[in-house]
This record gives C-alpha cells, structure tokens and sequence, in this order.
C-alpha cells in the first residue's frame, strides 16, 4: 500500500489532489496536513512514501518543510503543486532534488503525470 | 459567508491560484522574484447590515490611494477596484522600472507612471478575474481599466454610494526587494452575480464530494 | 465598405497589426510601416514573431495565447517594456481580440508615447536641477543666519540674538507671571591667561568655558557669548529663585574646569553674577546691569557666585 502524505492549507485543493490521486492510482492510502509544521509532524509519524506539498502555507512554508525533510532523509520523494509558479522559485525548489513541480490547477493531465511518476519510482 | 465554511476555502484558493499567476506574470515582465503572502478573502452583504466599508480597508490606507478599476457587465456585473497606497505605488513603480530613488522625488504621478500603473493594474486583475472566471467558468468580459488618484475621504465617499452593496474584498501582498506592497481589491457585485458566484461553487463543492 | 475602413486605419496616428489565430499577419497599416521600416507587402502573410523577433518573448507570447482564448485586453507600457520593439521610438501597445461569428483575430496598436517621455525626462531634470539650487539656497540662507546670530568661535548665540531672545523671554514671563533668571558670567583671569599663554590657547578656553556652559545648563536654558570673555545665560523655566543656584553649581563643579596646555594645568573658575525678573528690574537692561554688578561683586570677593 502506498502512502501519500498531502500538504495543503486549502482542504478544498486537498480534496482535488485526492479525488484525482484516488482516480488515476487505487492502491494507495491518504493522509492530509494544514500547514507546514503538521506536515513535518506526520512525515515523521507516518514515513509516507510520497509527499505532495504545496509552498505558500502558514506557520511553515513548502519550501521550508522541503528542506527539513531532505535533511533528514535525502531520498525523499517530493512532489510540489503550487500556485506559485515563478520560474525563480521554481528553480530554488528544484535545487532540493524533488521529483516534481507542478502548477494549480490540478487537473487530470497533471495528475496522470504524478500517478506515472509515484509508480515508476515505486516498481523502480 | 462563513469563514470556516467550505465554500470559503474554494473561493480563497480560487484567489490564491489567480494571484500566484498574476506573480508570476509580473515576475517574468519586471524581471524580478516576487514574494507572495496568503492572501485572504471577505464576503461583505450591506444590504442587511450598514457596513462602513473602509474599516475593511488596511490601516496603513489613510493618504492618498491609487485606483485602478475595470467595470464587467457580461456574465458578472459588477466594478473591481485595486486600490494601493499612493507612495506605495511609488515604490512599486520604482522596482518594476528598476529605477533609484532619488532625494528630490515625490508623490507626483507622471504621465509615464500612469501608464505603469495601468499596466500593474491590468495584469493584476486580468490575472485574478480571468483565472477566478476559468476556475469558477464564468465568462467574463471586460475592458482596460481607468487609474484614479483618489484621497482616502473621496474614496470612501464614492465607495459608500448605494452601488456598492455586495463586495468582495481580497487582500494581497507582494514582496519585492523586500519592499512589502499590500493592495486591496474591493469587487462590488450586484446581487445576481454574487448569487451566481454562489451557485458556481457549489458546482464544484457537489464534485469534490461525488 | 472594407477598402475605406483599410483606408481609415492607414490614416490613424497608430500602429496596427491585425494577426489570425496563428499569429500571421493579415494587416500592417501605413503608420507600423514607418515604425519598423517593414513593408506591408512583406509583412503580411508571415508569422508576427517572424516579422518582429523582439516580440518573441515567453511572456508575450503566453499572454497574445491568452487574449486569444479568454478575450481580454492587455496593455503594455512603453516604460516597463524597453526591448519589446526594436526600434528608438518608444510605444504603448494595447492588444485585444476581435471574434465575430466567422473568425477571430489579434489587434495590436501601437501608440507612439515618445514626445511625452522625452518631455517627462526634462521635466524630471529641470525638478532636479531645481531641488538641488534650493537645497544650496537653504543652506546658504542658514549660513547667513548663522553668522548673524550665532557666535563663529564657540556656537553659541550671540549678542545680537541675545537681545531678541531676552526681549522674548521677558514678554513670556511677563504674560505667565513666572520668574527668569539672568546669569552674567565672566571667566577669572583671563587676561592674565591670554597674556602668559597666548590668544590660541585663550581661544581654546573660550571654547571650553562654553561648553562648559552648555553642559551645566538644562536644554531650556539660553547660553550666550555676550562679549570677549563674558557670557550670559537665560534662565526662562524658573520655578523657584532658588534654583539658580543648582545650575551655578553646576558650572563650578563640573570636572572639566581644567584644560591641560602643553604640560601645564589651566583651572577654569567663573564668576557669576544673577538678576531675576521680575524682582530686579522690569526690562532686559536693567537685569542686565544688575547681573553684570552682581558678577563684579562675586569676582571682587573671590566668590563664585553672588545674587
């Protein structure tokens, strides 16, 4: 069973990512963090084997919450959905070695290719 | 609205996801990394209660403001004004222009500086209305918009007119070069299409929950 | 119908281009041709961001893309956009989508903003200019204050400023019915320092004793150079006669009254002489001679101070 921890201030954008997640991968179980700092709390709970985590969020950023878990674990697979899509802050998050960056609105396209590529690693 | 409710965080991220684009578009145009905060959404209805309308506007809004404003009439009707503090439109137009600031500058606006700020105008809420319209799939249809200076006693008295009696207010705030630059959007809506905003996120609440 | 409209748009002080949905060129009015120096004839037909390279910039083209698809307009100031004509004019440009029910286009207008930007360009360096002639003019305007108030040596006010302050100071005491103390002190021995030392080193102890001076007084009190090695201090706030005495005390105590020359030790003592209004007198003469009188007293009984 996979695990898919989803990081969103938005349970709205939350609800999409799973919805589609759901759709376009069945086997896989979802948790959901508020912020950033619950983000941490439950990547160090659960060990998922994905986060999905967007940047703009109170009390700990995306950016902030990527950097603490690649220090602690260099493996870590990562997976950026934001309404920020700056190139210049795409570029600063890219930097951490993350397995993608994508832009809001998700939609079906864009979580096909996040399925493809959360599969691809996991039979790697 | 209820600012705990559902509806509520869909209306937020709609806006968050218009703002990031107008970031970035500015970002790419002015050549320079803008920071975004959260920014945030009010529902005001002063039909039932009288509301004075600029206690929603910051604190820091007291001086002179600068206003751009575009009027829709197909499918919404309604008025968005972007309003940002004269000197703060200054400072913005400054960075966007990549220019210095020199001692012997003041809160006069150039012909120059108001083609800019038509500009910023332009992108900021094309960027937030047409995206809220394609997330939401309401057609919009608008113009360019007009740039006003207004003092803040004028605006209030033209914002308290009758026209103005369901609004949305959004707050954004954009850091560049560490220059914070906080702007309002005040959208006054009439009656129809906030219902009609309403009834579009539903829709997608009812998705969400299929 | 169609020819005159042509004709019409060749005639407007504007440049534009009319693209299709895939950016080819289907009208190049006159005026873009003096713009760019591109022919219609060769314009037309090919692609826009063939015809004009510097338009071919990610962001432009993203938001023609988006204009085609959503409707919208967009301006783009000649200000904030520098590069996106190659040329030295500099434009506005706004674009927008014309549909009917047949076909959809691309109208790019180009407003020529030059003129204006050349003349906002002086203005800003006539404002310059003139910010800076002013700043020069306030300076010098203080520096001419300055030296009709205000005393060269030491920087304290001068006798000059003294009499229009005095006569300030009195009304306002006056008007409050409250005291203000006259202070007349002279530095002991100085003639006799300046004479065995010299006028560099009398100098400098003129500068001391002001200091001095200026040191032992509160902010609201007045510190003057009334003459060579005479000074006066205004004492406005007074609450109580008495309180002349803290601020004398002040001025004797104070452990700066030495200035070491070369390798010898000078002692800096004053004598101070006091009036007060309204009990010695009504106007700033008066107090003036009183105090001087009192100085002389305190100086002709090796006191310091005598009211």
């Amino acid at each position: 069973m996979t695990k898919v921890l989803i990081v969103d201030d938005s349970v709205f954008s939350q609800k999409i990512a799973a919805n589609l997640i759901k759709k376009y991968m069945g086997d896989v179980e979802l948790s959901f963090a508020n912020d950033g700092e619950e983000g941490i709390e439950l990547y160090e709970k659960l060990k998922p084997d994905f986060v999905i985590t967007d940047l703009l969020m109170p009390k700990l950023s995306g950016q902030e919450l990527i950097r603490r878990i690649k220090a602690h674990d260099k493996f870590a697979e990562i997976i950026v959905v934001s309404a920020d899509v700056q190139k210049n802050i795409r570029e600063e998050v890219e930097a951490y070695n993350i397995l993608s960056f994508l832009n809001k609105p998700l939609q079906d396209e864009k979580a096909q290719l996040i399925c493809n590529l959360m599969r691809e690693k996991i039979h790697g | 609205m209820d600012r705990s409710s559902f509806k509520y965080d869909i209306l937020k991220e709609v806006f968050n996801i218009s703002v990031g684009k107008a970031a970035d578009l500015l970002s790419e145009i002015t050549g320079k990394k803008i920071l975004l905060k959260i920014p945030d959404v009010t529902i005001l209805d002063r039909t039932t209660n009288n509301i004075e309308l600029t206690e929603y506007l910051p604190i820091k809004f007291t001086g002179a403001l600068m206003v751009s404003t575009i009027s829709f009439k197909e499918n919404l009707t309604g008025k968005a004004n972007l309003i940002f503090p004269a000197e703060k439109m200054k400072a913005f137009i400054h960075l966007c222009l990549n220019e210095d600031v020199h001692e012997e500058d003041d809160l006069n606006f150039t012909d120059i500086d108001f083609d800019v700020i038509k500009e910023i105008g332009n992108i900021i809420l094309n960027c937030i209305l047409g995206e809220t319209g394609n997330l939401l799939n309401i057609k919009l249809q608008y113009s360019l918009p007009e740039v006003k200076i207004y003092n803040h006693i004028n605006f209030r008295k033209d914002i308290d007119e009758k026209e103005y009696q369901h609004i949305l207010v959004l707050y954004i705030t954009f850091i560049i070069d560490s220059t914070e630059i906080e702007g309002t959007i005040i959208v006054d809506l009439a009656l129809q299409s906030l219902n009609e905003i309403m009834r579009k996120i539903d829709l997608i609440e009812a998705d969400i929950y299929d | 119908m169609i020819n005159y409209c042509y004709e019409v748009l060749n005639n407007v002080n504007e440049g534009i281009i009319i693209v299709n949905e895939n950016f080819d060129v289907f009208f190049w009015n006159s005026y873009m041709e003096t713009i760019t120096n591109i022919k219609g004839s060769n314009a037309i037909g090919s692609n826009l961001y063939t015809v004009l390279p510097s338009l071919n910039k990610n962001y432009f083209k993203n938001v023609v893309k988006n204009i085609l698809n959503d409707g919208y307009a967009m301006f783009f100031s000649a200000a904030m956009h520098q590069d996106l004509l190659d040329t030295e004019e500099r434009f506005n440009i706004k674009i927008s989508r014309i549909q009917d029910e047949h076909k959809t286009s691309i109208l790019l207008e180009f407003h020529n903003v030059t003129g204006q930007m050349a003349q906002i360009k002086q203005l800003k360096k006539y404002i310059k200019e003139l910010y800076h002639v002013n700043k020069e003019l306030k300076e010098k305007e203080k520096e001419i204050e300055d030296l009709a108030y205000y005393d060269q040596l030491t920087g304290v006010a001068n006798r000059t400023l003294f009499y229009i302050l005095a006569e300030k100071y009195i009304q306002k005491a006056k008007r409050n019915n409250s005291l203000l103390g006259i202070m007349f002190i002279d530095i002991d021995k100085f003639k006799s320092i300046n004479d065995t030392y010299g006028h560099q080193v009398g100098d400098k102890i003129i500068i001391k004793a002001a200091n001095i001076l200026k040191k032992a007084t509160r902010e609201t009190d007045i510190v003057v150079r009334y003459g060579g090695d005479e000074f006066v201090v205004i004492l406005p706030n007074m609450k109580d006669i008495s309180d002349y005495k803290i601020v004398a005390s002040k001025i004797n105590n104070l452990n700066e009254n030495v200035v070491y020359m070369e390798d010898k030790e000078i002692k800096l003592s004053f004598s101070i002489g006091i009036s007060i209004y309204p009990n010695d007198g009504d106007n700033i003469d008066k107090l003036i001679v009183k105090a001087d009188k009192a100085m002389y007293i305190a100086k002709r009984n090796d006191e310091d101070i005598y009211y």
